[in-house]
């Protein structure tokens, strides 16, 4: 029997998730030149506090938002809190403030949800056959959810004012200052995009996965090597290169090594850093330090 | 005088080292004040100790910051249970250890150059992702999740006991800390320093930015491997989760949180992230989230860490820092300067000889058909517009901007197209910069004499020497021992020129030499200029101050548009219609 089929569409429902997180990874570095290395901490914390409501009898639906909404509200919190009292140009500190957050997000989630891994439920229940394959809804919510997720950022960016003055205060601090940008807001509206779909990308893996503090460990280490395929600055590079990610870790799992999957995908992000050290498809590269 | 005062410096803190690790010693070992656990707890501080001030270390001197060191830590704690498994003494194993993880290390800084900070960062991170992948998969090597036993150390025939680890990890350490403080000081910290503050200027004066990036990279995780050695003693038993992503970060944390850079901080730093999570052993969550919160509050609070913040705040308590004085005099300095350089060991007789150099960026035409020649002892200018290709003739001179086929430049015989950029300061090539460009975290002295290192001496002169003598003819003796940051804008230019003289130059390419000097400062620079021509010096002026290159320049050479517009003396410059219609404009072409 051939599984590549399989195996392809497993890759693509994966990649979706590294994708939506290597979007939201490059939208807040865009925004703010913080790499947050917390970011999949933030969706894992909201996705307990959807587990919490869900075990209270709530509807999934509105466990499933208050997943996203409280990812992007913590997002928001955290960079009015400690990322600007860290002052503009201090890019390591700021990813060392991050992986500081990271351990103190697990270790929070840990002391008030339990280190026991907890069953979540699929979105949508059941299986479909499709041309002789059976694929299950969730897998096909999944991919369909972060299409429309991309698809409304891509809106946002591209057509309200907001999002315009986001693109251009990502372009050049300075000069969206000069125009009457207002910096802060940018930060804040970052910060809640970007960890809002960090949300919605660990609301889509916990149900395959189960949901433990680490759920998002291994996702984010992929979603980076998306964002590397793609370059730190450009959101349909993180995109493309999160799926492209996910295809090639399936591909790599099953036909070469499940061992080694981990390090086959570090071999990819050497080798394109070696190739192109802004990434496959940066036009060019910035300093911006 | 400021060299004697960190001479000074680093010999307090190596007695300083010494003393910590006599006193941790003699508590541990003789003196038998502690007990089993609090050895323990020592003994894991003196060997993370090793780890945070390799990677606090590299970040400090070459400005990469490592996420990784765990893998080489993991090498060595791996090579101690394999390898001592196959009976192998404790020396070759450490050998052993260190050459596995420098091979790795020396790759990973091959490329530092390449990549931003941040970038390196991650991929460093990424590597510490793999080890332990590798570590938990490569079970004949490894033992897989199971872990692996370390057998008992073994030196000249004698099994190490659980205490005489203990004095091994403290002596390691303290031997580490005095090594590690001493080559930061000494050459190799300057040259690292050197290329982490200007990469450009650093290569002007002959040396090689990555292979600076490698060794220093190389050095750190054959540090942190020795420490991956005694770990692997220490505990007796290895598993991965000895290496996991956690304990990577924490020395990051320990490093920043101690103070990037400082010995007495990687010490600090490391005790934070030992002891505190000792002291909360039953909470373990509590106490993740305590460590996380005070990490933020440092970065907050005391950005540059606990030891270099509390120095910074007591220090003009203390010493009362003297204003940085003002050059001395310059008068005799020409004269001084013309027989001194009379006296180096230099080619005199050196033509450069550029023709046809044609560069094209995309559709852009940088430079097109250049050619000039600058006769030994000569002053050369080449003046331009803004836009003219004045910088990319000037990056193809220096190696860093390939012209396209038939181009020749070369330099008394030397084929500069054929040369690596670091080359230049060999065959006799100094440069200045327009900005100064100096290396932010070495005096004065220090880089004059990092420059003059490389450079050819008369017999039996050092470097040392020969940079005095060259602050003492620019009358920058009293500011030797200043940072560039301390000095106005026109002796940092001096310095810079300095650093080009001390590498020996038979031509010095001065990029804009008079921008940003005041009048005083000008006309110094003229008689500088004139000095080195009659000691047979040639001079290549690149700049917008026509007035100032006219009255020095023996030829002048106008470029526009990237070609060559007009060439002769300055004479016949001053009066050449096609100059005048590129500086102001041809005068019929109003519309």
């Amino acid at each position: 029997m051939n599984e590549l089929p399989a195996v392809l569409v497993s890759g693509v429902v994966s990649g979706a998730t590294y994708a939506l997180l290597g979007l939201g990874i490059v939208i807040i570095f865009r925004s703010t030149d913080v790499v947050n290395f917390a970011i999949g901490d933030f969706g894992t914390f909201g996705v307990y506090v959807a587990f919490a409501l869900l075990t209270r009898g709530l509807p999934l639906l509105i466990a499933a938002i208050a997943a996203v909404g409280v990812a992007g509200l913590l997002g928001v919190a955290t960079e009015r809190a400690v990322v600007r009292p860290l002052g503009p140009g201090k890019t390591f500190a700021a990813l060392v403030l991050t992986l500081a957050l990271s351990l103190i997000l697990v270790s929070l989630a840990g002391q008030l949800f339990g280190h026991q891994p907890e069953p979540f439920p699929a979105l949508v229940p059941g299986h479909v056959a499709i041309l002789g394959l059976v694929v299950a809804w969730q897998k096909i919510a999944t991919a369909a959810l972060a299409v429309v997720a991309m698809a409304v950022i891509a809106f946002f960016m591209r057509f309200t004012r907001l999002g315009v003055a986001m693109r251009a205060a990502a372009e050049d601090h300075y000069a969206a200052r000069v125009v009457g940008i207002n910096r802060g807001l940018v930060a804040a509206i970052a910060w809640f995009i970007g960890c809002a779909l960090a949300g919605l990308a660990a609301l889509l893996l916990a149900p395959d996965a189960t949901l433990t503090v680490t759920l998002m460990v291994a996702p984010l280490f992929r979603a980076f090597a998306g964002v590397f395929l793609g370059g730190l600055e450009s959101m349909i590079g993180a995109a493309v290169g999160g799926f492209a990610i996910g295809v090639l870790d399936d591909l790599a799992g099953r036909y070469v090594s499940a061992s080694f999957r981990d390090t086959f995908v570090f071999a990819i992000i050497v080798l394109v850093l070696f190739l192109r050290p802004a990434g496959l498809l940066a036009a060019q590269h910035r300093q911006r330090v | 005088m400021a060299q004697a005062r960190r001479l000074l410096a680093a010999r307090w803190r190596v007695a300083a080292a010494l003393a910590v690790g006599i006193l941790a010693y003699l508590a541990t070992g003789p003196l038998l004040l502690t007990d089993r656990y609090e050895n323990f707890v020592i003994t894991t501080v003196a060997i993370y100790a090793i780890v945070t001030i390799s990677v606090s270390e590299l970040a400090a001197l070459s400005g990469i910051w490592s996420v990784g060191h765990m893998s080489f830590v993991a090498v060595g704690a791996y090579s101690a249970a394999y390898l001592g498994g196959h009976g192998y003494p404790l020396p070759v194993i450490v050998l052993v250890a260190m050459l596995v993880a420098a091979a790795i290390g020396f790759l990973l800084g091959l490329t530092a150059g390449r990549f931003e900070i941040l970038y390196l960062a991650i991929l460093t991170l990424a590597l510490a992702l793999v080890a332990g992948e590798v570590v938990g998969r490569w079970v004949a090597v490894t033992g897989g999740d199971q872990g692996a036993s370390v057998p008992p150390a073994i030196i000249l025939g004698h099994r190490l006991t659980l205490d005489e680890i203990t004095s091994l990890a403290i002596l390691t350490a303290t031997a580490v800390f005095i090594v590690v403080d001493l080559a930061a000081q000494g050459g190799p910290g300057r040259r690292w320093l050197a290329v982490k503050n200007q990469r450009t200027a650093a290569v002007a004066i002959g040396l090689n930015p990555a292979l600076a990036n490698a060794s220093a990279f190389a050095a750190s995780a054959a540090i942190a491997a020795v420490a991956g050695v005694v770990l692997a003693l220490q505990i007796g038993y290895i598993s991965p989760d000895f290496f996991s992503l956690t304990s990577a970060i924490n020395f990051i944390v320990a490093a920043v949180v101690g103070g990037v850079g400082s010995t007495a901080g990687s010490l600090l730093g490391t005790a934070f992230i030992v002891v505190l999570p000792e002291l909360a052993r039953s909470t373990k969550d509590l106490q993740v989230i305590v460590f996380g919160v005070l990490t933020i509050a440092v970065l907050l609070f005391v950005p540059e860490g606990i030891v270099p913040g509390t120095f910074r705040r007591i220090t003009p308590l203390l010493i009362r820092r003297r204003r940085p004085t003002i050059v001395d005099s310059d008068t005799g300095l020409a004269s001084e300067l013309e027989e001194w350089l009379k006296g180096r060991p230099v080619a005199r007789d050196a033509e450069l000889v550029v023709e046809k150099v044609s560069v094209r960026f995309g559709g852009l035409i940088a430079n097109q058909n250049v050619s000039l020649r600058i006769p030994p002892g000569n002053v050369v200018a080449l003046i331009g517009p803004n836009g003219a290709g004045k910088t990319t003739f000037l990056n193809v001179l220096g190696g860093f901007v390939r012209p396209l086929k038939g181009a020749v430049v070369s330099f008394g015989g030397h084929d500069l197209l054929r040369a690596s950029p670091r080359r230049r300061p060999g065959v006799g090539i100094g440069r200045t910069f327009q900005h100064a460009e100096l290396f932010g975290e070495l005096t004065v002295e220090e880089t004059v004499r990092l420059a003059a290192a490389g450079a050819r001496r008369p017999a039996g002169e050092s470097a040392a020497v020969s940079a005095a003598a060259v602050l003492d003819l620019l009358r920058l003796t009293r500011v030797a021992g200043e940072r560039p940051d301390a000095l106005p804008f026109g002796v940092q230019k001096r310095v810079d020129i300095a650093r080009a003289l001390a590498t020996g130059p038979s031509l010095v390419v001065m990029d804009e030499p008079f921008s940003g000097l005041d009048l005083n400062e000008q006309q110094q620079l003229h008689e500088l200029i004139l000095a080195f021509r009659r000691a047979g010096i040639s001079v290549l002026l690149v700049d917008h101050a026509i007035q100032e290159v006219l009255s020095l320049a023996d030829r002048v050479c106008v470029l526009d548009y990237g070609r060559l517009i007009a060439e002769g003396t300055p004479v016949e410059i001053q009066s050449s219609a096609a100059v005048q219609e590129a500086y102001f404009g041809r005068k019929e072409k109003s519309a």
